[in-house]
């Protein structure tokens, strides 16, 4: 029923290794027709040859590895055969194991038969693409942390909370003369705290998405108010990771630095012309769109000048989105009208920076992170839209409880906890459908 | 040598609505037990219902069962359990008259058609190759019939234990049904052994009673049976509720070391919801007050039952026990607290039809099938009672699932899942106890019941003029409408309603929470000539009609699974990367449908997944 799978699990190219990894009962028959050695002891790497079946001519040197079911990645028996790292000598190798009845695998396919032979549960099997796709420490270290079951203990230990409140209801519902009968304050106690704490997972899960998915930040204001200098001494502060889009184009600049953990892409609008009564058509609808796509706005004004009708207008612009004020050239005579500006921005904080002379950039530094990661988290507890998803209806439920509770209505208490229940266990992949499988799957790459 | 059609072995409340509901449908039956002065005898508390078990009480009744009637005829205290939780969870309980119980039982079968009483032990079952013909008793005589129902309770190899002193008995002073026992095993069951206890029975006149709290029953009209009329019970006789103390458990702790299951001498599985005192001592260590209850035997008698007071050290020491006390320094005990052990036949072993695996035309149910408490044996004797007439007939069986009942929920549970201790029902067990009500148990089997002639014609025409009437209170209503006007908004203030602000339906007015059927009543006369009974269905269905309807789409996909027949005959070896324990496990089982082999225990979800898979491969019904 379950047949054998194979793929080449390393990326294709020219590397040192290159790996085919094989699943299913028939890996360890199969593998034996091509590699010169007979794999007879679970663990051991094996050095051999591989070659062809048919006429017996030697390919590429090899070394086979049998992982013995269920004491493997897939829970299955697995069989891994390290060879050169080339495109060929992999290609035809893996072509004679699909010849000999195994079959190429799907997308993730390997994990998702650790994920069904209970080797790991879904949070953590999600986990494999997070590790993979890291772009920062802290995002490998959330990954992490998922891998090795930290996020599924958590689902666990809520969970247990909620198992335990629901027991004690259901226990004075099922012996009324043993059980005495739990104080109904004492039930919306506890469904507050597990209120909070489902809360506080959702409002992690934003600060997650931005450390893995990254944070963009936008420079804007007017031309010559230092935003290109304040872009290179945050650049100078931070290493510079790699970053998708080619460095400069005519207009923007775009730089992706390792800030505190996040991915942040900094861009810099510059190039955006302004005629000194009307800004400009094409510039304005490209700054717009940064600053509507930005996660955050540097806003940067020059205190050695005053206030125009462009900065005003920015002011407006970026009203309401995450923003901070920064008053750059502090190190020039002091020009701009400071009552104006605080007029301007009603109660924002006011950086005053000096990008030149790097004063201030500590402070504009902690603000940043206070607008990316209002909260320090270390953990990503839930890390993917289905799970928010989930998490979001647990919400629900947790708040209709708390709604009736008080009004001698028990046992529709019970009932909502018996969904959060039932949804605790859809997150760590409990009854997952086939549908559900397949979407989380097709993250992956052939071969994982 | 007369042949019957069912032979009934045991006359307790398994027995009792097995043989009642096979003659019912017309079955020749013979109910055989060995005293037949205690019939339907309670040698536990004697108390029928209770949070999960009343729900039972009352499917029986729907059946057209007698344990609920017997219970209004000789109750001597009501009580509506759980009112504080909702009305699903709502539950009688009774405590009866123990002598008049068994009395009026005893007429109640004597007086049925089709059945017939004979006194004697089961020595053995007749058997031609795997199907059994009939049963031999002790002394020799045999009787033939098509289907055997085996309901003997703790009396397979019964054995009593009061500390290191042990008898052979199925309770105390009646003998044990031992070669029964050993031939099913020899036949091939696989049997286990569990315990149960009984607490001391205490003289009233040495009792200071003003030192309890006095507990009256409730003075609201009650009913258990669904076809008598609810009603005010006068003369019921309190129950009186004490606590231990420190120097209860230091004495207890004392003598630990003197209980059989303590001393190795007894098996340990016993009902982890009853825990003796010397149970509670051991597991609860910084626990002095335990609760426990006085109860009077029956109307006529000076007994008094002590629930939550099981022990089985010595008789002095539970006198010594007992005496620490305040109101009980005094205190004599006329029959002292025992514990025994028994053999049970491992359940999973049973279809759901409660017939043998193993043995066709033999059926097993109550206290055999490692279950406990009456109300439970009583339901699974009249299902086995019902399928055996089935069988007999030709029939498709009576399955009750999960989703329609307790008894479903009861009966799925114990064959499919293991068990660990004894098995009672609660309303935990029940996931779908929004809609399985102890208020609706006719609306949702008198009808099927009916279908199979278990229930009188009378019951029927009772049911369906039932469901009429609540069918007009629902029309009316909706068309029924209230206005804001000085009137209305005047009396809705004297009852206590909130305000309404623009006309509303009665049935908006109903979902409110702050609006019943008293105040329905009051405020609009044409609904004050229906039942309450019937207000109370509606009222429930209105103000619960979000939950229900969630309930319902539950149901709907549990279905689906249940619907996925897997055939009898299915081999699980064959099917590839099942796991070692799922396919063991799935082989005994013989599940009938994906459903159930989902809810086994050692079967995963993967195993499942290859189910549906292989299924589907081979065309597997869906």
């Amino acid at each position: 029923m379950k047949d054998t799978i194979a793929a080449i699990s390393t990326p294709r190219g020219f590397g040192g290794i290159g790996i085919i990894r094989m699943s299913g009962k028939e890996a360890k028959v199969i593998a034996e027709k091509v590699f010169s050695r007979n794999l007879e002891e679970p663990g051991r790497a094996y050095a051999g040859i591989v070659f062809d079946p048919n006429t017996r001519e030697k390919i590429d040197t090899c070394v086979g590895i049998y992982y013995k079911a269920p004491h493997s990645y897939t829970g299955e028996d697995v069989v891994e055969l390290q060879m050169h790292g080339g495109i060929k000598n992999l290609e035809v190798v893996l072509g004679t194991l699909l010849n000999l009845g195994s079959r190429l695998a799907e997308r993730g396919e390997f994990t998702r038969r650790a994920f069904l032979n209970g080797k790991m549960d879904l949070l953590e099997a999600s986990a494999v693409i997070e590790l993979i796709e890291a772009k920062t420490d802290r995002a490998l270290k959330i990954a992490s942390k998922r891998l090795f079951g930290e996020a599924s203990g958590k689902i666990d230990s809520l969970k247990e909370k909620v198992l335990n409140l629901l027991s004690v209801i259901e226990g004075s519902i099922d012996f009324p003369f043993d059980v005495e009968n739990v104080e109904e304050e004492e039930i919306l106690k506890r469904l507050e705290e597990i209120r909070e704490e489902i809360q506080l997972m959702l409002s992690s899960y934003r600060i997650v998405r931005k450390i893995r998915d990254g944070v963009n930040v936008v420079i804007a204001g007017k031309p010559n108010v230092g935003k290109s200098t304040l872009l290179n001494t945050l650049l100078r502060f931070e290493r510079a990771i790699v970053s998708e889009t080619p460095g400069t184009t005519r207009d923007t600049v775009e730089e992706v630095i390792d800030f505190y953990g996040f991915p942040v892409k900094l861009i810099d609008t510059a190039g955006v012309r302004e005629s000194p009564d009307k800004i400009e058509a094409l510039g304005m609808e490209r700054t717009l769109k940064a600053i509507e796509e930005s996660d955050l706005v540097l806003f940067v004004f020059d205190a050695a000048e005053t206030l125009s009708s462009e900065d005003i207008y920015l002011a407006h612009l970026t009203e309401g989105r995450e923003r901070i004020i920064v008053l750059n050239k502090m190190d020039l005579p002091y020009l701009v009208d400071r009552e104006e500006l605080e007029n301007l921005f009603k109660g924002e904080e006011i950086i005053e920076t000096s990008a030149l002379k790097k004063q201030g950039i500590e402070e504009l530094e902690r603000m940043m992170l206070e607008h990316i990661s209002p909260v320090y988290i270390e953990d990503g507890f839930i890390a993917d839209e289905r799970e928010k998803g989930i998490l979001t209806q647990i919400l629900g439920h947790i708040e209709a409880a708390i709604s009736i509770s008080g009004k001698g209505g028990d046992e529709l208490i019970a009932e909502e906890l018996k969904e959060v229940i039932s949804k605790l266990g859809v997150i760590s992949g409990e009854g997952a459908t086939e549908d559900i499988l397949d979407e989380i799957f097709l993250r992956f790459c052939i071969g994982k | 040598m007369k042949k019957f059609d069912i032979i009934v072995v045991g006359g307790g409340h398994a027995g009792i609505e097995a043989s009642l509901a096979s003659a019912r449908m017309g079955a020749e039956t013979l109910l055989i037990t060995i005293d037949n002065d205690s019939i339907a005898w309670m040698p536990c508390n004697p108390a029928i219902g209770g949070p999960g078990k009343a729900q039972i009480v009352r499917e029986i009744d729907a059946l057209g069962g007698a344990m609920a009637l017997n219970t209004d005829e000789t109750l001597t205290q009501i009580k509506l359990l759980n009112t504080s939780h909702g009305p699903a969870v709502r539950s009688l309980r009774a405590q009866c008259d123990k002598w008049l119980y068994s009395l009026n039982m005893k007429r109640k079968v004597e007086h049925e058609n089709h059945l017939h009483l004979r006194q004697g032990i089961v020595s053995k079952i007749i058997l031609d190759g795997f199907k059994v013909v009939g049963v031999e008793t002790q002394d020799g005589s045999k009787f033939y019939a098509n289907a055997v129902i085996i309901t003997t309770g703790t009396y397979l190899k019964g054995r009593i234990y009061i500390s290191q002193w042990s008898t052979e008995g199925g309770r105390w002073g009646k003998p044990a049904s031992s070669e029964l026992s050993e031939q099913l095993k020899e036949i091939g069951f696989k049997m286990s052994r569990f315990n149960t206890g009984t607490t001391p029975r205490v003289d009233r006149r040495s009792i200071d009673l003003s030192k309890f709290q006095c507990e009256q029953g409730d003075t609201q009209p009650l009913c258990f049976s669904l076809w008598n009329k609810p009603r005010i019970h006068e003369n019921q006789i309190p129950s009186f509720i004490g606590w231990t103390n420190e120097k209860t458990v230091e004495v207890t702790r004392k003598y630990l070391n003197l209980s059989p299951s303590v001393m190795g001498t007894m098996v340990k599985t016993g009902p982890r919801t009853c825990p003796s005192m010397e149970e509670k001592v051991r597991w609860f260590p910084d626990r002095t007050r335990h609760q426990f209850f006085l109860e009077y035997e029956g109307f006529n008698t000076n007994e008094m039952y002590m629930q939550g007071m099981y022990m089985s050290m010595p008789y002095d020491n539970q006198l010594e026990v007992l005496r620490t006390i305040p109101g009980l320094e005094n205190v004599e005990i006329i029959r002292p607290a025992y514990v025994i052990d028994y053999d049970y036949i491992i359940p999973t072993q049973l279809n759901l039809n409660y017939e043998t695996k193993l043995v066709e035309g033999l059926f097993i149910a109550g206290q055999p099938n490692g279950t406990t408490g009456y109300d439970e044996a009583g339901g699974q004797g009249l299902l086995a009672g019902i399928n055996a007439v089935l069988k007999i007939r030709g029939d498709e069986p009576f399955i009750l699932k999960r989703s329609d009942a307790y008894l479903g929920t009861m009966s799925d549970d114990i064959i499919t899942k293991e068990l660990f201790e004894p098995y009672r029902i609660t309303p935990s067990h029940c996931e779908y106890r929004l809609l399985l009500r102890e208020d609706n148990a006719d609306l949702r089997l008198t009808r099927k019941g009916y279908e199979i002639q278990v229930v009188e014609e009378w019951k029927m025409r009772k049911l369906e003029e039932k469901e009429r009437m609540i069918q007009e209170v629902k029309e009316a209503l909706e068309k029924s409408i209230l206005t804001p006007n000085k009137e209305t908004l005047d009396s809705l203030k004297m009852l206590g309603v909130s305000e309404i602000s623009k006309p509303l339906t009665f049935l908006d007015m109903l979902k409110r929470q702050d609006f019943t059927k008293e105040q329905l009543k009051k405020l609009n006369e044409k609904f004050a000539h229906y039942p309450d009974e019937v207000l109370e269905e509606v009222e429930i269905e209105t103000k619960y009609a979000g939950y229900i309807m969630r309930e319902i789409n539950s149901i709907k996909e549990f279905l689906q699974y249940e619907n996925f027949k897997i055939p009898q005959d299915f081999d699980y070896s064959i099917v590839p990367s099942l796991s070692k324990e799922g396919r063991e496990r799935l082989n005994e089982i013989k599940p009938v449908s994906l459903g159930q082999a989902m809810r086994i225990s050692g079967v995963r979800p993967s195993d499942i997944q290859m189910l549906i898979l292989y299924n589907k491969k081979i065309g597997g019904k869906k």
